[in-house]
Formats: C-alpha cells, sequence, structure tokens
C-alpha cells in the first residue's frame, strides 16, 4: 500500500507556546485589534489527545487556524507553534503545503460546506491522495479513496456520491476520509460533531477515537461539548476570553472544576435547572468570577 | 385540562423519491402519530436526524400536506374544505427554524424584519407598528437600538432573538421551535430556551419544540415524546421518561448522560 496512513507512524507532538492571535477591525475608519488569544501555552504529547474546551467566540477555532497556519490575512499572530520538527510559524509556505495534510490534518466543523459540492467525494479524496503522493496513478488513487472510505465505515460505492446526497454522518466521515488519506500523525478536530444529532455525534466520536488509538495519532479536539471532549480526551484545557483558565486530566477537570467558568459550563451541559424551572446559564455570572 | 390548542390524530405523510428515472417510491416520513398542545404547555419532541420530527412540523405549520389523518385547531378540523379555519391557524401559529443564520434576511435591517411581519399578521394599526417593534425587541431582550442592524453584525443568539420576536409578532397560539438551539453553544442556547419559557407564559401560547437533545427536553419540557422512523415510540412526563424501560429511550437516555459529563463514557 502506498497510502503513508497505512504504516502506524509515531505521532507528532504539538507544542504551542505565548500564542497570541489578534484580529484587524476597521469600524468607522478606525483601526482596532481584537485580542482572540491571549498568551497560551499547550502541549499535546505525541499520541496522546487534548480537548479545548470554550464557547462560541472564546477562541477555539483561532488555535486550529493558528496550528494549520490558515488564520485570514487580517489577523496578526505571535508566538511559537512546534510540530514534531516542524515551525508552523516561521516556515516557507511552499513546505507548509507538504506540512498540511501529510503531518497535520485538520476535520473541520460542517462537512457540507468543508466539501466541493460539484464533485463526487470519491474524486476529492483521491484528489488529495494524489497531492501527498505523487506516484499514484488516477485510477489506483480512486481505489484508495474507496478503501479508506470503507474503513471508515462507508460503502465503497458512495465514493461515486456527491456530498449532498449523503447523510450528515457520512459527510462527516467522507471529510474524515479526505484528511485521513494524506496519513497525517497529528489531527485537529474542530467542533467535529456540531452538526450530527446526538446518535450519530456518538457514532463520529467513537470512530475518531479507535483512529487516534490504532494510529497513535496526535489528536487537538475543539468543541463544546463535554461528552465528545470526555470520550475522545485524557486532559483537557478550558479557554474563556482567550485565556487558559483550567488545565488538566479530563477526570479531574470534569468532576472536580476549580474555575467559575468551568463550574459553569459544566453545569449549563448538565441542563441544570433553578428553582424556577429555568436553566441554568453563566454568561456574566461568571464573568466576574 | 383545557381545550387544546392543537390536536393532531393518526397523521401520516408521504413522501414521493425518485430513485432513478421513471422510478418512484413513497417513503413514509411519518406514521399515524398522535399529539396535543394545550395552551402554556412545552410538548417536546425528540429523535434522530431523519425520525420525522421536522415532517411533522412542517405538517402542523400547514407547509406539507399530511396524507392521512387529522389536525384539530380549538376544536375545529382543519382541512381544505374549511379554508377560513386554515387561514385564520395559518395567521396564528409561528415558526422559529433551527438556523439563524438562514431563515433571517440577509438584505433586511432586523426593523424591517419584524415589519414585515407585523404587517402580515395584520394585528396592529399602522401607527402602532413602530412602538410595536420595539416591544417585541425588549421582549426578546434586545435593545431598541438594534432596530437598525443587518443580521451580519449580529451573533448567532442575538439572531435567534430576532427571530424569536418576529414569530412573536403574530401573537401566536402554536409556536413550533425546530431545532432552536442547535447551531447555539451550551450557555447561549440556555438563554434561548429560558427566553421561550417566558414568553411561552407572558404572551400565553403552547410550544412543541423539537430537539435532538433529549437533556434539554428532559429539563424544560411539560411533556416528551420520542420519535425513531416515523413513529412515537414513547411518550410522557420528564420524569416518567427517566425511569423508562424502553430499549430506544434508554438509548437516548444513556447518549445524554455523556454528553452531558454526567456518566462516564464507554
Amino acid at each position: 500500500m502506498s497510502v503513508p496512513a497505512e504504516s502506524p507512524a509515531e505521532g507528532s507532538s504539538l507544542v504551542v507556546e505565548d500564542l497570541c492571535v489578534d484580529y484587524r477591525i476597521e469600524a468607522n475608519g478606525r483601526v482596532q485589534y481584537v485580542a482572540a488569544l491571549k498568551h497560551l501555552s499547550i502541549t499535546v504529547a505525541p499520541g496522546t489527545a487534548l480537548g479545548i474546551l470554550g464557547e462560541t467566540g472564546s477562541g477555539k477555532s483561532s488555535l486550529a487556524l493558528a496550528a494549520m497556519r490558515l488564520l485570514p490575512k487580517t489577523a496578526r499572530c505571535t508566538g511559537n507553534i512546534q510540530l514534531g520538527d516542524f515551525d508552523m510559524l516561521a516556515m516557507p509556505t511552499k513546505r507548509l503545503q507538504r506540512v498540511r495534510g501529510r503531518e497535520i490534518g485538520l476535520v473541520m466543523q460542517d462537512p457540507l460546506s468543508a466539501l466541493n459540492p460539484v464533485r463526487t467525494v470519491g474524486a476529492q479524496i483521491a484528489e488529495t491522495a494524489r497531492f501527498h503522493d505523487h506516484s499514484l496513478s488516477r485510477r489506483r488513487s480512486h481505489q484508495v479513496a474507496a478503501d479508506m472510505l470503507e474503513s471508515l465505515g462507508v460503502p465503497r460505492e458512495r465514493a461515486r456520491s456527491y456530498p449532498h446526497q449523503l447523510s450528515g454522518g457520512m459527510q462527516q466521515r467522507a471529510l474524515i476520509a479526505a484528511v485521513m488519506v494524506a496519513g497525517p500523525n497529528f489531527l485537529i478536530a474542530d467542533e467535529p460533531t456540531a452538526a450530527l444529532d446526538k446518535v450519530t455525534e456518538r457514532q463520529i466520536v467513537l470512530l475518531l477515537r479507535s483512529l487516534q488509538r490504532e494510529r497513535h495519532l496526535g489528536l487537538l479536539v475543539i468543541s463544546h461539548d463535554i461528552g465528545v471532549v470526555s470520550t475522545l480526551c485524557q486532559e483537557v484545557a478550558v479557554i474563556y476570553r482567550g485565556e487558559l483558565v483550567e488545565h488538566g486530566a479530563t477526570s479531574k477537570v470534569l468532576t472536580d472544576p476549580q474555575h467559575a467558568y468551568t463550574q459553569g459550563l459544566i453545569s449549563a451541559a448538565r441542563r441544570e435547572t433553578d428553582d424556577r424551572g429555568h436553566l441554568v446559564s453563566f454568561v456574566g455570572s461568571a464573568v466576574e468570577a | 385540562m383545557s381545550e387544546a390548542v392543537v390536536e393532531v390524530s393518526g397523521l401520516c405523510v408521504d413522501f414521493a423519491v425518485t430513485q432513478k428515472a421513471f422510478r418512484k417510491r413513497r417513503i413514509e416520513a411519518v406514521r399515524s402519530v398522535d399529539l396535543a398542545l394545550h395552551p402554556q404547555e412545552l410538548v417536546a419532541l425528540v429523535g434522530e436526524s431523519g425520525s420525522g420530527k421536522t415532517t411533522i412540523a412542517r405538517t402542523m405549520a400547514g407547509l406539507i400536506q399530511q396524507s392521512a389523518g387529522q389536525i384539530t385547531y380549538r376544536g375545529v378540523e382543519l382541512d381544505r374544505h374549511n379554508r377560513r379555519m386554515m387561514h385564520t391557524f395559518r395567521k396564528r401559529r409561528s415558526i422559529v427554524f433551527q438556523n439563524p443564520y438562514q431563515s433571517l434576511n440577509p438584505r433586511m435591517r432586523v426593523e424591517s424584519t419584524l415589519r414585515e411581519a407585523l404587517k402580515v399578521a395584520g394585528l396592529v394599526p399602522k401607527a402602532d407598528v413602530s412602538a410595536e417593534i420595539d416591544r417585541l425587541l425588549q421582549s426578546v431582550g434586545l435593545p431598541v437600538s438594534y432596530r437598525q442592524k443587518y443580521p451580519l453584525a449580529l451573533s448567532g443568539g442575538e439572531r435567534q432573538r430576532v427571530a424569536i420576536a418576529r414569530a412573536l409578532a403574530a401573537q401566536p397560539d402554536l409556536l413550533i421551535a425546530d431545532e432552536i438551539t442547535s447551531a447555539l453553544d451550551v450557555s447561549v442556547s440556555a438563554q434561548i430556551v429560558n427566553l421561550l419559557l417566558d414568553l411561552k407564559s407572558a404572551a400565553n401560547f403552547a410550544c412543541l419544540l423539537i430537539t435532538h437533545d433529549l437533556a434539554l427536553a428532559l429539563a424544560v419540557a411539560d411533556s416528551i415524546a420520542i420519535m425513531k422512523s416515523g413513529e412515537i415510540v414513547e411518550r410522557g412526563t420528564p420524569n416518567e421518561l427517566r425511569g423508562s424501560q424502553e430499549a430506544y429511550t434508554r438509548e437516548l437516555l444513556d447518549l445524554a448522560a455523556v454528553s452531558t459529563g454526567s456518566a462516564p463514557p464507554a
């Protein structure tokens, strides 16, 4: 098999040091910078999984984009991101294109917007396979794509389907296939199940977990869902307003949260209600804490 | 209990699906479903994607024609021979859709969106429309200054509030909330659901909450119907369902326990 993923390689580590991301905003002719991440440092050891918990706007996705060096031009990014031996922020673009995909893969949130609507999923996976392995023939790459889909629980013949013909769960599997076919050692999953219902979510989470264990992948899971993070990750980091507020073993952080924000996040996820029958919502209450 | 606002009995909905050219198949999306909603009651319809939740909502809203079964509004059966009642019902039911990023017209200011809804509902005299827009915005917890904003300038939670304000413009008897929180994260979705609970008693409407999140339904609903493949497999109050022995309900309960972090992942 010429697909690099087939040989279980040693996973890479991801080390983020003192990462700051600001977005440039022009309002009424004035230029402002809004901080999305403030001096964030995290480490993901090879073959382990770290979960990033936080709300919309906490800066979670900026971290994913920064690690892939996919931030828009309006973003200002300082600090250091080291993937194995690669310096992700300083590397020349040409080399970066080889590192992206082959060394580090990104599973995005909404498969229907991540996949190309006018090409079959098989063709898209095959394209990725050929981009990373030029020795693959066109025909062979389509076989590789079908194999990949099959190994992720999608019937082979579905390779000829267009994204809109697949169910949400299958779309997400196809997207994971397109990422995995390049054989990355490290995977970033940015809200991998946000578009799915609870039953399908569970299947995709278990799929990611078995992939991570089989291939010894380093995994960074970005989510606001406690169930997703607790299933996939041994460690969890909680981000609030761009800052790391809590970090530790998942079981410990979730059972005995120290920071008020983490406590609020957990009680909101549990759908706890107050004496008036209202759901506990912590925006505003945790802010002052 | 008081008379039901809307009652559905034996509801079936079929779709014709073209598989290949000239070969058509009928899919039974909903099979003999019974539901009743009383004033101020919150009924949750819970099930996975494709279980027929949204089809029921759309049929109840009159957007899809049922293939069998009756929908009764205030004791009167709605059918094509009773257009006046149908018309009244359509004016007095509102829908809030799943994705506030898609359900608001990006080229209309909040003000115009609400003004249009008020015009269609025709309940407020023209002179009072402007004051009513302010009142609607305040009732959903948005400042009056938001009148001039475009949806693009609003966050997901704020957009959903505008969508709810638009739904309230019709002074509905029935509000159908179709996965209104699935595009939002936990804390914002809690605020939106709380808003719905407050408005439900203030504006006196029944609410059909459609969701795949059983934990949410257990927390806020008066009664819950669990759907699978177009049928209701179990129904009951949250407390009854918590102790359910039905296999599919148990599966959903276990998933809810994992996703809320109250049970260790398998």
